[in-house]
């Protein structure tokens, strides 16, 4: 590497973002980094394309990177939870007269890309009536310790000697780099499996009936 | 929601007195390989090693008729693995009792699955509808 230590420092917070994306790729959808936020349900009276709320559009938590969940409260007191529906399902329109087909005693949201819309939308403001769960983006490193688990921090190590290797593959011979890719993999299958196997799976089979006529 | 698939040659057992569902044990085998409906008995089935599963015995809790319908109704099964089991994919109902266990039916979980250790297998039959109904 080039031995700046700003460059070093931005090269290891990339390969951070690299293993928190791993550890969500190989848990699948087990939560590694789980956040809850609350936001206003705001009323959609007298809102303009591009506010906060409108057509129950809201922005999504600038270190999202997965959403989960989301419960909504109407009143304030009670919460409901959101069941998630594709945009495809709904068979009303999304845009005239969205909350047909949609109650506030069984609401729903969408994911979108960078934002969320819960249905129905609602005319009344409920402070912090929106509480969401997502997987949140890894702050960058500056002189503390990743996220994830101590023993496997020397994996980023690796992955900076990994692209060292890339930068200056003269400076290293075919033995050392067979032994290092050798190590690397070994690392790499350690970190996967601890992260895929960390929790026991419940999985269920529900049965439908069956009639003999 | 699993569907069931039908074994043919159960309704034949059914109608031959093979099976006494309300009496005789009924229990769970588990394949990686997609059952025929052709089967008729357990050795038609390539079933996994049960070497770290729980018991795999179902407990029927109802089996009666109303009104000329006639229900099957099982309690739901957890499977628990104290070691590695799998993978399967297929969870076929057949009867232990019966002289050559004989099939009855099977679900598709839709994809194959292996149990770690302390993991959970659930059967959650239908409760209220049964397993099956014969009318």
């Amino acid at each position: 590497m080039d031995g700046s230590a700003t460059n070093v420092l931005a090269d290891l917070n990339t390969a951070y973002g690299h293993r928190t994306l791993q550890i969500l790729k190989v848990r699948q959808d087990l939560n590694h980094a789980i956040q809850e936020a609350y936001t206003d349900l705001v009323s959609t009276t007298g809102l303009v394309a591009g506010d906060n709320g409108y057509n129950g559009e809201y922005a999504f938590a600038s270190d999202t990177l997965r959403p989960i969940r989301a419960e909504i409260s109407y009143d304030g007191l009670t919460w409901k939870p959101a069941e998630v529906y594709d945009l495809n399902e709904n068979p009303n329109s999304e845009f005239d007269d969205v909350n047909d087909g949609f109650d506030t005693s069984r609401p729903f949201v969408r994911f979108e890309r960078d934002s969320y819309f819960i249905r129905p939308t609602s005319t009344t403001a409920v402070t912090s009536g929106i509480h969401i769960w997502y997987e949140k983006r890894q702050t960058d490193l500056t002189t503390d310790s990743p996220a994830f688990e101590a023993n496997l921090h020397d994996t980023l190590a690796y992955d900076l000697a990994e692209l060292e290797v890339m930068m200056h593959p003269d400076r290293y011979d075919k033995k050392w780099k067979d032994a290092f890719y050798k190590k690397k993999e070994e690392l790499e299958n350690m970190f996967n499996d601890f992260f895929k196997n960390r929790f026991k799976r419940n999985f269920r089979l529900k049965s439908k009936s069956e009639n003999y006529k | 929601m699993a569907i069931y698939n039908k074994f043919q040659p159960f309704v034949e057992a059914i109608a031959e007195k093979v099976h006494n569902l309300g009496s005789d044990q009924i229990v769970v085998a588990l394949t990686n390989s997609a059952p025929a409906v052709a089967n008729s008995v357990l050795t038609d089935i390539t079933e996994i090693s049960y070497t770290n599963l729980s018991t795999r015995n179902v407990t029927t809790t109802s089996s009666s008729q109303t009104s000329g319908t006639y229900k099957l109704i099982l309690t739901d099964l957890v499977l628990t693995a104290s070691g590695a089991v799998g993978p399967f994919r297929y969870v076929v109902l057949y009867n232990d009792t019966a002289t050559n266990d004989e099939l009855i039916g099977y679900f598709d979980y839709g994809s194959s699955i292996s149990l770690a250790n302390q993991e959970t297998f659930t059967l959650d039959f239908d409760g209220t509808n049964g397993v099956l109904t014969i009318a």
